[in-house]
């Protein structure tokens, strides 16, 4: 069973890696001549400046997610603010949104001929770099205020209490006592948000923020695929220390709790003016730009297409193309997931440790690399294997649709794998001993004792991952086209890019109410486990 | 550092607790405290789970803010009406959790310096270290040491800036029962050493009775808690004012009677009493006032538990059923003489 799951969990994460590498080697012997002269491409073009921008990018929004989300973390557990906990919960909700729908909300919104930018009376489009970081900083600090504040909520409210009563300031409370007991979940949030910043192709797009990412997928759609070579490889250099770096920092031995647990609720402390002005300046920005601007966007979108000439009955049909995608991928991904979840769940021993590991590596990857990965290793293959008719065994192969599910389950077997594990932690040995201390059969055990327990958190794991699927873009952009697929997130994408506002909006629309329901859902998991 | 005020005139009492009161939510937890604590005295808070005792010691802290009533520390109002007038951080008291909550990521030393002045002496640290016998463990971790080595270094914090009052939250409840006693001497020889006033809160009645100078019982209901009884623990022990008291402090069983002055006849015959009452009352018996003799005789033994020294009987008596000490288990039959001067409760 080990064996499975680590072959699952590596495998998927070699396949798209295995391509790239062989599109890089094998350069002379590419019949089509696409994944030629990757060497000069990086010669020539701006490769260094891109890599760079890159990595600036990730620093910039890790470093305004970390002060945001921290500081609403830290006012919400540890002070006492009228309406904190409604505003808090409001001010998570850009997680909900794909960073494309909010990047094209807020640039509709922002620039000179939006509401919000015609009132302040802004010149200059809101895109870019400055504009790209802005709506990554809005999608990625939710993770960061989650993360911080679930720590600080574990963290004993005794400790910071005794620091007081032993006459410390709140300043040195919170720069002795709290921040160490933080700086884990702030590292790993943090190094969280640079991953999610390098593999970001939705947000860098719509804001024409010239990064890697977003290079790579225009030097795929003109199929200059060794141009694209030249920029996946460095975007792959810049992924796997942060994802390095992520995976030595989760779970490591954090300072326990000293004596026995005989907890109570933290002592909440009265916050000074200024504090709660920054505060609600900050719930006022990320709620009103996050949540507010991009619904008012998106129904101003739909009433502008009614009294033009949009066809709405055009805009439904994407929907049964996601639906499908997102129930076979879904699927898919959770009969992958299985056998990894079961050995970490049994676990204990190293293996199962590594195998853990390397489902989270499997799902670090950029979307955009993962997928341009698979058109490579297909292309290899056919090259491979059918020297005579390669073209056709390639078109064969994207058409099938084997390297779309493929890519959908490397990018969220980690998603699936995190459900599911929980699903079958909850399997409780005593039941199952007990059921068989009282004669139940094995088929009666997992009919009434063991299926009932695990069967909540499956179909959780399932639906997380039929809606991320939902909202994927850079593989789907990549890999469904050739299947004649044309789902939301594309849809949304491509008519937005075409100025097609009513119709982006519907769609867009339609995303939305499914991606909230994955956050309920989610929120809704979190509390029972 | 905070700067700490020492306004203090020499005679006050390190603490005055006076008609305090708290809620959570419309639930009332303190209703009306009333307490005061000598130089150098101990005073040990006794009370069920729930009766508000830990809500009492973060409120003189003040971690918590009571509804009203007045709290004085060291001759100077911290708490009153409502209000607190001196923050947390300046309220010269120390606190000893019942997690302890040492902070892992600080070394011995390095918890017990946190609580002092940049400027203090650098031999505090090593003083009150020493104190508690801990002087070897400096430089280790607290995840590195016992549970009884956690609560001597949280006491030695606590101690080193020279607190005016400290307070000790069930300070056993995470050691194990066969050490309580031991720990609890070092920890009164300690306070002693140091002279320090200090108010403890537990649930175990034993503890109570071999640490405390004084013992304060609280007791709650529906308006909340409030001390019931405050005395010597002896006093409290044979002469508690309610049945509810007379249990929280041990085995205690009632046989009602009818009370002439300082004599009272009930179904067990007659007796001699403590105090003088007349007509109704519930007279205490503790296992040591009544001598039972097995054999022939009008009482019945339901049931007898082995606790070492001797039996512990659950007797059935035409008074009702009682609880008494006993040498043997053997007889299932006996009769019992009551052993006065005992403690009448009026009947309400």
């Amino acid at each position: 069973m080990t064996a499975v799951a680590a072959s699952i969990a590596i495998g998927l994460t070699l396949l798209p890696l295995f391509g790239l590498i062989a599109g890089a080697l094998e350069v002379d012997q590419d019949p089509f001549g696409v994944t030629t002269g990757w060497v000069e491409a990086i010669a020539q073009t701006s490769v260094p400046q891109l890599f760079g921008r890159t990595m600036a990018l990730a620093l910039v929004v890790s470093t305004g997610s970390i002060l945001i989300g921290g500081w609403l973390a830290w006012v919400e557990q540890r002070g006492r603010l009228t309406g904190a906990r409604w505003f808090g919960t409001l001010s998570l909700l850009p997680l909900a949104l794909p960073s494309y729908l909010l990047a094209a909300t807020l640039q509709t919104t922002l620039g000179p001929a939006g509401w919000i930018g015609r009132s302040i009376g802004v010149q200059q489009p809101f895109d870019g770099f400055w504009a790209a970081a802005a709506v990554l900083i809005l999608v990625t600090s939710p993770y960061v205020h989650l993360l911080t504040g679930a720590s600080l909520a574990r963290a004993p409210a005794e400790e910071e209490d005794a620091a007081r009563i032993l006459g410390a300031s709140g300043f040195r409370v919170f720069r002795r006592v709290t921040l160490p007991r933080l700086r884990p979940a702030l590292a790993f949030s943090g190094l969280l948000t640079a991953l999610y910043v390098i593999s970001d192709f939705g947000a860098v797009a719509t804001l024409r923020c010239p990064v890697l990412t977003w290079r790579l997928y225009q030097a795929v759609d003109l199929k200059r695929f060794g141009d694209a070579i030249a920029l996946g490889l460095p975007l792959l250099a810049a992924t796997v220390p942060l994802l390095l770096a992520t995976r030595a920092i989760h779970g490591r031995a954090r300072p326990g709790r000293i004596g026995v647990a005989n907890p109570r609720p933290p002592t909440l402390r009265p916050i000074s003016t200024t504090s709660k002005v920054a505060t609600f300046t900050i719930y006022f920005v990320v709620i009103g730009l996050g949540v507010v601007a991009p619904v008012v966007s998106l129904v101003g979108w739909i009433i502008g297409g009614v009294g033009g000439a949009a066809s709405f009955v055009d805009t439904l049909l994407p929907i049964w193309d996601t639906l499908r995608l997102a129930f076979l991928g879904g699927t898919v991904t959770l009969i992958l997931a299985g056998a990894p979840a079961w050995v970490a769940a049994r676990g204990g021993t190293k293996r199962a440790f590594w195998v853990e590991q390397a489902v989270y590596a499997t799902s670090a990857f950029p979307g955009i690399l993962l997928a341009f990965g698979l058109l490579l290793l297909a292309l290899a293959g056919a090259r491979i294997f059918a020297t005579e008719n390669a073209r056709e065994i390639y078109g064969t192969l994207t058409a099938s649709g084997i390297l779309l599910m493929a890519g959908y389950a490397t990018r969220f077997l980690a998603e699936a794998f995190a459900s599911m594990k929980t699903a079958f932690l909850q399997l409780d040995t005593g039941q199952s001993d007990s059921a068989r201390v009282l004669g139940a059969s094995f088929w009666k055990r997992v009919r009434y004792v063991e299926f009932p327990a695990v069967r909540p958190g499956v179909a959780a794991a399932f639906v997380i991952c039929a809606l991320a699927i939902t909202k994927e873009l850079p593989a789907t952009l990549l890999l469904s086209g050739p299947m004649g697929l044309r789902p939301l997130s594309v849809r949304i994408f491509d008519r937005y890019e075409d100025a097609f506002l009513a119709d982006a909006g519907l769609s867009g629309a339609l995303l939305t109410v499914l991606a909230l329901t994955i956050v309920l859902l989610t929120l809704k998991w979190r509390r029972f486990t | 550092m905070s700067v700490r005020s020492d306004k203090r005139t020499h005679g006050d009492n390190p603490l005055e607790v006076q008609g305090l009161e708290t809620r959570y939510g419309q639930t009332p937890i303190l209703g009306g405290i009333d307490l005061s604590l000598e130089e150098g005295e101990l005073i040990v808070m006794l009370g069920a789970s729930g009766s508000g005792k830990t809500t009492l010691l973060r409120a003189i802290a003040g971690l918590v803010t009571p509804d009203s009533g007045l709290i004085r520390v060291g001759g100077v109002d911290v708490t009153r009406g409502g209000l607190d007038l001196v923050p947390v951080e300046r309220r010269r008291v120390g606190f000893v959790f019942q997690d302890y909550a040492l902070f892992p990521t600080m070394t011995v030393s390095d918890n017990i310096r946190f609580g002092l002045p940049p400027n203090s002496s650098t031999d505090r640290p090593d003083e009150v270290l020493k104190l508690v016998g801990m002087s070897a463990y400096g430089n280790r971790l607290p995840a590195e040491l016992s549970g009884g080595q956690q609560q001597r270094v949280a006491l030695a914090r606590s101690l080193a800036p020279r607190p005016c009052l400290l307070l000790l939250d069930e300070p056993f409840a995470n050691v194990d029962l066969s050490r309580r006693r031991s720990l609890g001497r070092d920890l009164r020889q300690t306070l002693g050493n140091e002279g320090m006033s200090t108010l403890m809160v537990t649930h175990d009645p034993d503890t109570a009775m071999t640490l405390a100078d004084r013992l304060a019982v609280l007791v709650a209901d529906t308006s909340g808690g409030t001390v019931a009884q405050y005395d010597r623990p002896e006093r409290i022990y044979r002469q508690p004012l309610s049945r509810e008291i007379a249990e929280l402090l041990g085995t205690a069983s009632f046989v009602r009677a009818t009370a002439e002055g300082l004599q009272a006849t009930g179904p067990l015959g007659s007796v001699e009493l403590i105090n003088e009452s007349h007509g109704a009352v519930d007279l205490l018996l503790r296992p040591e006032d009544v001598d039972f003799a097995p054999g022939p005789g009008p009482v019945r033994v339901r049931s007898a538990s082995f606790y070492g020294r001797g039996y512990r009987v659950s007797l059935e008596t035409p008074a009702g059923e009682i609880e008494a000490d006993a040498t043997t288990a053997d007889s299932r039959t006996g009769r019992v003489t009551l052993r006065g001067p005992l403690w009448a409760i009026p009947v309400t």
